[in-house]
């Protein structure tokens, strides 16, 4: 019996991924920036030093200095303070747009790995046509189509990733249907609806989960990019992807003004992937060569 | 009114239909049970034997409606169990219970034992109160030879014969009559086989279960059962009364003979004497031979066999066979077959 199994006993399974995922390093990192992020995302009011639509235009396009320490954009309005609002964005940006991908994708997945037949057939086809275009350009229909706002924008990108999840789920669900403790459930007269979530959805989980790590920071770009395009947020929302469009006019006399929200994405979107790819190892170590 | 028989099983077919790639393959069936009938009666213990892939383990699930049939009939106590609605169908469930050969795929990993345990309680409103049920399940849990401090135990933390108690409690805890037992025993270590074997006997004289038992060993066969059909190819070819003639090696089809040579002889001095094996290989269950399936295989096969299939007769009281020559098997390998029987039970006595 290896350590780790002997460890093992009397151990749950996610008390278990635990501590494996303790034992990354990089994963580690990334958890902790996430805590930094989380904390300010709840401090921003108390430790931004102005508010984050209050115009200063004395002081338009100042660089960096001991009164505005990540400088001022075109309205005078101090950017440390509109990055670190803008962390709130972010974070409900990909949070909420990761959950509504997962609850139609996980729902979908589930019935369709479970049934399979023509309903898998006309889900997968319609996963297919979804999964062809990139998110991005699919996403920028959709808005076009609702309309431009951070509400419309959220729902546009969580319709082009709930495939991926469906098209995961399903797989997992393929397999774990084939486990005799699902017939034993039908035997013992379980119904289809409690076997899909109370026997085969806490088996997909770990599953699901990773996906979720890895979905945030991607729905966090992709919502970054359609504010940048002027699809997404509306001034004066301090966005981040709102940010750097408006920076991208001062970008040669005020570079820093790009700068710090085109870092404060690569951090949180780094802390993300961080902590997938850590969760992932972790969760299904047999697959880590 | 008590049936004496619980379980009647007309012609039973089920195919498998095979699926390659996007364009399905026409008309090409696994033909996994393959007009079966046979009755179990209440109490009794009806062995299933045969070689892996003859269709034991369909046959089992067919009879609890965990797969739908391609043709024939399985009586419930008198209940055809096919026509039931949904309502009906878990009523009839809650009569009946399956333990599957791997114990460990048998049990929601995510699941405490208690949870496990529980649900059949739930799923069929026994018991009123959370203490009513909890109660229930310390009693099977003790039944079947565990105990309280397992309750909230995941499954990965028993061993396998821990993880088999758990499954035979969760299949007897709604007091079923009909427990189908496929190859219960023959993932785990010896010694815990013989643990599981007994404790099955105990538990089936103390609830009054009916047994269906499948396993592709005969040692244990002999031990539990108290009549065996003998499986070939999705059909039954032999139906015996194991309490007298199966000990004392009376069979009538060829198939039943080498199977019952073909069992590893446990004495060293046996060793190398009468090695007798089934010829040549199972076919291709998807196109199963004409005439008698077990032809190709058979030392004494004639034109006969190879363009009639033999109907199943009464050869004697309670004895099915499905052979156009039952007296050439009687005859040629009959002697062969006692004497193993023989050597079986004398070490079952400890006379070797």
């Amino acid at each position: 019996m290896t350590e780790e199994k002997r460890r093992a006993v009397g151990v749950s399974m996610w008390k278990l991924t635990w501590r494996r995922f303790r034992k990354n390093k990089l994963a580690m990192t990334g958890l902790v920036i996430l805590c930094i992020i989380i904390a300010i995302a709840i401090l921003a009011p108390v430790i931004a030093p102005y508010s984050p639509v209050e115009q200063h235009l004395e002081d338009r396009l100042q660089p960096p200095s001991s009164k505005y320490l990540f400088g001022t954009d075109e309205l005078g309005r101090d950017i440390l303070s509109r990055v670190l609002y803008g962390t709130q964005i972010a974070l409900r940006v990909g949070v909420l747009v990761a959950l509504i991908s997962a609850a139609i994708g996980v729902t979908l997945g589930l019935i369709s790995g479970y049934y399979g037949g023509i309903v898998d057939e006309v889900l997968m086809r319609i996963v297919d046509i979804v999964w062809s275009f990139p998110s991005l350009i699919l996403a920028l229909a959709i808005v076009s189509i609702l309309g431009p706002g951070l509400i419309n924008a959220m729902v546009a990108i969580a319709l082009t990733m709930w495939a991926s999840y469906a098209r995961i789920v399903r797989g997992e669900t393929l397999s774990v249907r084939e486990e005799l403790y699902i017939e034993a459930a039908r035997a013992i007269g379980e119904s289809d609806i409690r076997i899909l979530f109370s026997y085969i959805l806490p088996n997909v989980m770990s599953s699901i989960l990773v996906l979720i790590t890895y979905n945030i920071p991607s729905a966090i770009i992709v919502a970054a990019s359609l504010s940048f395009l002027g699809l997404g947020a509306q001034p004066p929302t301090p966005d981040w992807g709102l940010m750097l469009s408006t920076a991208r006019t001062y970008l040669t006399i005020a570079p820093w003004y790009s700068i710090f929200p085109g870092v404060a994405i690569m951090i949180t979107v780094l802390a993300f992937n961080f902590i997938g790819d850590g969760l992932r190892d972790a969760i299904q170590p047999e697959r880590v060569s | 009114m008590v049936r004496s028989d619980l379980v009647v099983v007309e012609d039973l077919r089920k195919y498998f239909p095979i699926r390659a790639g996007l364009f399905k393959a026409k008309g090409a069936f696994v033909h996994a049970v393959d007009g079966v009938s046979l009755t179990i009666k209440r109490g009794e213990t009806f062995g299933l034997a045969g070689e892996s892939g003859c269709g034991k383990s369909t046959f089992a699930r067919l009879l609890l409606r965990l797969i739908e049939p391609t043709g024939g009939k399985v009586l419930f106590d008198g209940v055809d169990i096919f026509s039931l609605g949904k309502k009906e169908l878990k009523k009839v469930r809650k009569r009946m219970g399956i333990v599957f050969q791997d114990p460990k795929s048998s049990l929601n990993p995510r699941m405490t034992i208690y949870n496990i345990l529980k649900r059949p309680l739930e799923i069929h409103g026994i018991g009123s109160s959370k203490e009513e049920k909890l109660n229930m399940v310390l009693e099977i849990l003790e039944k079947v030879g565990l105990g309280e401090e397992h309750l909230n135990r995941y499954p990965h933390e028993l061993s396998g014969g821990q993880q088999q108690r758990v499954s035979i409690a969760r299949a007897i805890i709604t007091k079923p009559d009909f427990v189908a037992l496929d190859e219960p025993t023959s993932a785990l270590d010896i010694s815990v086989q013989a643990q599981i074997l007994n404790l099955l006997v105990k538990l089936q004289r103390e609830f009054k279960l009916t047994y269906l038992f499948i396993t592709h060993n005969l040692m244990v066969m002999q031990y539990v059962s108290d009549r065996v059909g003998i499986m070939y190819l999705g059909k039954v070819v032999e139906v015996l009364n194991t309490r007298e003639e199966l000990n004392m090696g009376k069979v009538y089809h060829p198939y039943t003979a080498f199977l019952m040579l073909s069992t590893p002889a446990v004495d060293i001095r046996e060793r190398g004497r009468n090695k007798i094996i089934v010829p040549g290989e199972v076919p291709s269950p998807i196109n199963p031979p004409p005439g008698c399936r077990f032809h190709p295989r058979c030392p004494f096969a004639k034109e006969k066999c190879r363009r009639k299939e033999p109907p199943v007769m009464e050869i004697r009281k309670g004895h099915y066979v499905a052979c156009h020559f039952p007296s050439i098997t009687e005859e040629k390998l009959t002697p062969y077959v006692e004497e193993r029987m023989e050597s079986i039970r004398k070490l079952w006595r400890g006379e070797s």
